[in-house]
């Protein structure tokens, strides 16, 4: 097929196809996840353009990627938990407690130490959260299915309590301009957020310590053990991050809706656990990156955009819903066979 | 006619080659021996014989005629009947629950007949004179020695034509291996066909008929026991001096500093009032049956257990026993029993995890430069010559003695003073053997000191300068010099009485 | 491998103790299971005014949904899986049943009850094949199908409605002539016996070896597959009878009133003594988790707590079970099992 006298740019190219291409270790093989996550957003969005005129605009699409925001940052959490072998049922109450103690503690006042105040408690309750699902899991060994959903009732309990059944008080102009606002009328603030949420996740999963020491927990937590990673301090590190996001998505929501009500944070469990499986991460740990969860995020909100706007009624939209990831758990589990 | 057999059998692992054109053939009514050093490629031709792995060329022929079956379930309805190191028995099951396990009794309503499962099982061990174990007591309750025993019941319960045990008997002490053995010469006599692999040459010698040797996954030949001197056995295994296998002893006789100390260690009821010394230079080894405490004590120097009494110090200073971190720091290092699921995490790639344990050295304000760990990476696969395409593979795709290189390689990377080395030989083949013995003694002639654990009886004594014999927790026997042979290192292994008690 | 010779030493003390000294050590959980809901029915007896018909009735009542969604979240739970889509199945069933009975047929309470019984099973089929064939996890596979089952339960009865026989209602809530006694407990005891038989076939001897190993199952020779779609199948027909009761008991369909019942059947088992791991628990400990779960809502009523404390004391609880039968984690002497 070759005759000696190719020319030597001809030879890098079939290089560089053959390093990103072909082979076990080739960028695509390792990366094919995430290459079929974005190309199915690119499809979603082709036929939303086609069925919806207007679905293409920049407001439209900007609207959506905002949307998109709030999911992406419970499921960055998310992300790490689930990496770690584990996950997160607790960010729904968690979320919502957080933000209803984000507006309550402002209570309408404009008082920029009162609004900072509010912020760094609801972020610190978030935390919190996240804390104590980390202790239970690492150093009491319960599963964190269980430990999640049980402080996700606590937290449940502990907002009815707060608010005693009727949340109250309203956002503060910070946070709605965060949520809605744009940088010179183009960028919203709440993308320029997400990218700087992105940007940390990614550099922290693929450049850092705690990020490598993630993956190998939740591919093999013993010889990581006995590798000397100290295995409880990451994973309680770990579900603390899971509890700060649902804390910031709370206080985004907030300013987003600008009130706050009870189950405001319901959807986004199953939403965030969606979003990183279809973005690629493996449910039992160990494989996958915020980017494939980038992905799955926008993806879950242009189909939901879609079904709306396609006029299936909410019966039709789960069903479809529930198929889609069944879809995209087989293809996936064709692609990538990363676990034993 | 013989009644299994497997002729020219090719298998390769990715790069290696565990078997070439291997031979192997066994008749009714006989105990045949396969032996072979580790990694000669005797497991692999019995899981080729049981359906567990497709050879890559050969026939396997049952009773002359193909082999009619696939998978390990056909080959156990065909008669042949294996019993594994790694045991088939469910945890949370009864013992008698495990032995009808796929083949459950019913009553006449359909359910299960508890009393008759448990009146076979006794009845099956009282046949057998298997005693002390109680049909009823769940598995995961089980000292291993039963465990071996109960698996050995369940193999003999399936009426085998062919029982093959694959090291089944490494943990059980004398009295328990004579009665096994009188169970296996009753199933010779009744026609059956009995394929043993042991490290033991003297359960070989008083219980096989014939023994067919591999080496270098080749078969090097077919012997009859009582015909062939023993020396000439081992000659074949090994193939060349014991002197040309193991690298030459550092002659150094400068008296060389105590590196690890302990004194009086005991945990739980697993290891009593252990004490040893290991010196910079020195390799120290840990023999006896299986089970008796070798990787137990390794743990516990390594931190991994809590509620260790006694002392353990380095270069004279305490090592910490909070975990592996404090014993890390102290300048210990582990290489675990079983690399798959201790030593290395296999999806993640040979840069990941020949970095693992020097993760903090790697990083710099909390995040790894991509240079810093592929350099390191880079330069351990050059020197442990790790056969790899790239260091960004996973593991996983690496050969059995390819893994292990990389779990010494992470450790290498720690500088750590002793070396715990936890049966590091085990299932690897013998080029990557070879080469892990040349890299102990360039350790020791370093200076550094090497506590070794092996249930390969000629590692002990080829490799170690000391050997220590552990038994029921505690160490028993130190052989050295002229004494540390085979031999001795098997009689101290059945305990200080005959039988031994459990 | 050699190491876990070790972990024998409780409950060879424990074995000479006999036995029952034996069966103590190892369910620890279970028992602590029925001691908090002995205490909380305790409290509740002592508290309510009379415990009369009513008020057994109402108790029993309360948690017997819970408890039959609970059966078959044990069975999968034994597996080492999950079911994520009970809660959505019983929804469901509750709506296909409200939409075949009327107010007055007898006849069409018991094609209410076959058809809950056959959507159920066929849902756990669908469950089964996936997970076992399709090699997908559990947790993922049955969160997408529990999506599946509400959207259709949505198509079925978009809002609220349908009718019941008043009569049946009355049966099946009701007491009966003997000593006044609830029902319900007549359903509760054919759930306690189904389970006794059950456990007595070969099919829960494979559940939990593959719970407990599923290589050493496998290479026993047992059809992992199978057997992990027989439990599916076993849950989603659990789910079905239990949105059957839901209906006879409320009278009514409603698509999300499944909604509970997902967490709160794992919660339930979970408190009775099972590992998410699989190989370990019991019906009866589930039946203990349910009511406990039931109970405190009744309970706090007493105590004029408000209402809103009920969630909390629920998670508080539950934590608190699972955090105490943890406690033996911390004196394991063998860091690599904290792992």
């Amino acid at each position: 097929m070759s005759s000696t006298t190719q020319s030597a740019s001809e030879m890098d190219q079939r290089a560089l196809r053959q390093r990103l291409f072909e082979g076990e270790d080739s960028w695509f093989a390792r990366n094919r996840t995430l290459v079929i996550a974005f190309s199915l957003i690119l499809v979603l969005l082709i036929i939303s353009g086609i069925r919806q005129p207007g679905f293409l605009s920049l407001n439209n699409l900007r609207q959506q990627l905002v949307l998109a925001t709030f999911l992406g940052t419970v499921a960055a959490g998310q992300t790490l938990v689930i990496l770690t072998g584990g996950i997160d049922l607790s960010v729904a109450w968690n979320l919502n407690f957080a933000a209803i103690l984000f507006t309550q503690t402002i209570g309408g006042s404009d008082d920029a130490g009162r609004i900072m105040f509010a912020t760094v408690i609801a972020l610190l309750a978030g935390t919190g959260v996240g804390l104590v699902n980390g202790l239970g899991v690492a150093i009491l060994r319960i599963p964190s299915l269980v430990m999640t959903l049980g402080m996700n009732t606590v937290m449940l309990g502990v907002t009815l309590v707060y608010t005693n059944g009727s949340p109250q008080g309203l956002a503060p102009r910070f946070a709605r301009a965060l949520a809605t606002g744009r940088i010179a009328g183009q960028v919203p603030w709440a993308l320029v957020f997400w990218t700087g949420l992105a940007v940390v996740v990614i550099g922290l999963l693929k450049y850092s310590a705690f990020g490598r020491r993630i993956y190998a927990i939740g591919n093999n937590p013993r010889a990581a053990y006995l590798s000397g990673a100290p295995v409880r301090l990451n994973l309680i590190g770990v579900y603390a991050f899971a509890g700060l996001t649902a804390g910031l998505a709370g206080i985004l929501l907030a300013g987003y809706s600008n009130n706050t009500y009870l189950g405001m944070g319901d959807a986004y469990v199953l939403q965030s656990i969606a979003a990183v499986v279809i973005g690629g991460t493996s449910i039992l740990g160990g494989a996958g990156g915020y980017g494939g969860t980038i992905a799955g995020a926008i993806m879950i909100v242009l189909l939901q955009n879609a079904l709306q706007v396609a006029g299936i009624r909410p019966a039709g939209q789960q069903i479809l819903y529930g198929l889609i990831i069944l879809m995209m758990l087989f293809i996936y589990g064709r692609a990538s066979k990363v676990r034993e | 006619m013989p009644l299994l057999s497997a002729t020219g059998i090719d298998k390769r692992f990715g790069g290696v080659v565990a078997l070439h054109a291997a031979d192997f053939s066994c008749e009714a009514g006989e105990i045949h021996a396969l032996l072979g050093e580790n990694g000669a490629g005797k497991s692999t031709m019995i899981k080729v014989l049981c359906g567990v792995q497709h050879p890559d060329a050969g026939t396997i022929t049952c009773d002359g005629a193909p082999a009619p079956y696939a998978d390990p379930a056909g080959a156990v309805a065909a008669g042949i009947v294996p019993v594994f190191q790694e045991l088939s028995l469910v945890p949370h099951l009864t013992v008698a629950q495990n032995l009808v396990l796929g083949r459950e009794p019913r009553n006449r309503f359909g359910l299960l007949d508890q009393r008759r499962m448990r009146r076979d099982a006794a009845a099956l061990f009282a046949q057998l004179g298997f005693e002390g174990i109680d049909p009823g007591a769940e598995v995961r309750h089980l000292p291993l020695a039963d465990r071996q025993l109960v698996e050995i019941a369940k193999a003999i319960s399936r009426d085998p034509r062919v029982l093959i045990l694959d090291e089944a008997t490494s943990a059980l002490n004398r009295r328990e291996v004579e009665r096994v053995f009188s169970v296996i010469r009753q199933l010779r006599d009744q026609g059956t066909a009995v394929i043993f692999i042991s490290h033991r040459m003297d359960e070989v010698q008083e219980l096989c008929d014939r023994a067919t040797i591999f080496r270098d996954g080749e078969t090097v030949g077919t012997v009859v026991i009582g015909e062939t001197p023993p020396g000439e056995i081992v000659r074949m295994m090994v193939g060349r001096p014991l002197q040309d296998i193991f690298p030459p002893r550092n002659v150094d006789t400068r008296p060389s500093r105590p590196l690890l100390e302990v004194q009086h260690l005991s945990w739980e009821s697993a290891l009593r009032d252990v004490s040893l010394t290991v010196h910079a230079g020195e390799i120290v080894g840990l023999s006896g049956l299986e089970g008796q405490g070798q990787a137990e004590l390794l743990f516990a120097l390594f931190g991994v257990y809590a509620g260790v009494h006694g002392s353990i110090t380095l270069d004279g200073a305490p090592v910490g026993r909070s975990g592996p971190g404090a014993a890390m720091h102290a300048g210990l290092a582990l290489v675990p029993e079983d690399r798959k699921t201790q030593g290395l995490v296999l999806p993640m790639s040979v840069r990941d995890n020949v970095i693992m344990a020097t993760i903090p050295d790697h990083s710099r304000s909390g995040f790894i430069p991509p240079a810093a760990e592929r350099q390191s990476s880079l330069s351990m696969r050059d020197r442990m010559a790790i056969k790899t395409a790239s260091v960004d593979a996973p593991v996983r795709f690496l050969s059995g003695g390819n893994q292990q290189k990389v779990v010494i390689a992470k450790w290498l990377l720690t500088d750590a003073k002793v070396y715990l080395l936890s049966d590091p030989t085990r299932g690897i083949d013998v080029g990557a053997k070879l080469e892990i013995y040349q890299l102990m003694r360039e350790l020791t002639a370093a200076g550094k000191g090497i506590l070794f654990f092996s249930t390969d009886l000629t590692e002990i004594v080829g490799l170690c300068d000391r050997a220590l014999v552990m038994y029921e927790g505690s160490i028993v026997r130190e052989l050295s010099g002229p004494d540390l042979t085979d031999a001795n290192l098997v009689e101290a292994a059945v305990g200080l009485t005959d039988g031994g008690t459990r | 491998m050699s190491a876990t010779s070790v972990t024998s030493g409780r409950a060879a003390r424990a074995g000479r103790l006999g036995g029952m000294g034996r069966w103590v050590a190892g369910n620890g959980r279970l028992i602590l299971a029925f001691i908090i809901l002995a205490v909380l029915l305790a409290i509740y007896i002592e508290r309510v005014p009379q415990f009369g018909a009513r008020e057994q009735r109402s108790v029993v009542n309360q948690g017997l949904a819970l408890t039959t969604t609970g059966f078959g979240q044990t069975v999968v739970v034994l597996t080492g899986g999950i079911d994520l889509s009970v809660g959505s199945m019983v929804g469901l069933t509750n709506s296909v049943a409200s939409r075949i009975t009327d107010s007055e047929s007898t006849s069409r309470v018991w094609l209410a009850g076959i058809a809950c019984l056959a959507i159920g099973a066929a849902g756990g089929l669908i469950n089964g094949v996936i997970v076992a064939y399709g090699r997908l996890q559990p947790i993922i596979v049955t969160l997408a199908t529990s999506s599946v089952f509400s959207g259709i339960a949505l198509y079925v009865r978009p809002t609220p409605g349908g009718a019941f026989p008043f009569e049946a209602t009355q049966f099946w809530t009701g007491s009966m002539e003997f000593r006044q006694l609830p029902r319900g407990m007549l359903w509760l005891a054919t759930l306690v016996v189904l389970w006794l038989v059950f456990r007595r076939t070969r099919l829960a001897t494979r559940i939990i070896a593959i719970g407990s190993s599923e290589g050493a199952a496998f290479m026993s020779g047992v059809n992992v597959a199978r057997t992990k779609v027989a439990a599916y199948t076993i849950s989603g027909m659990a789910a079905g009878a239990a949105g059957f009761y839901l209906t006879a008991q409320t009278g009514n369909g409603n698509a999300l009133s499944g909604v509970d019942y997902t967490l709160n059947s794992i919660a339930a088992v979970v408190l009775g003594g099972a590992s998410l791991a699989g190989g370990v628990g019991t019906f009866m400990g589930t039946i203990a988790g349910s009511y406990t779960i039931a109970l405190i809502p009744r309970v706090l009523f007493f105590y004029d707590v408000s209402q809103f404390y009920q969630q909390l004391l629920q998670g508080l609880v539950l934590l608190g079970s699972v955090g105490l039968g943890a406690i033996g984690v911390l004196r394991t002497r063998n860091r690599l099992d904290k792992v």
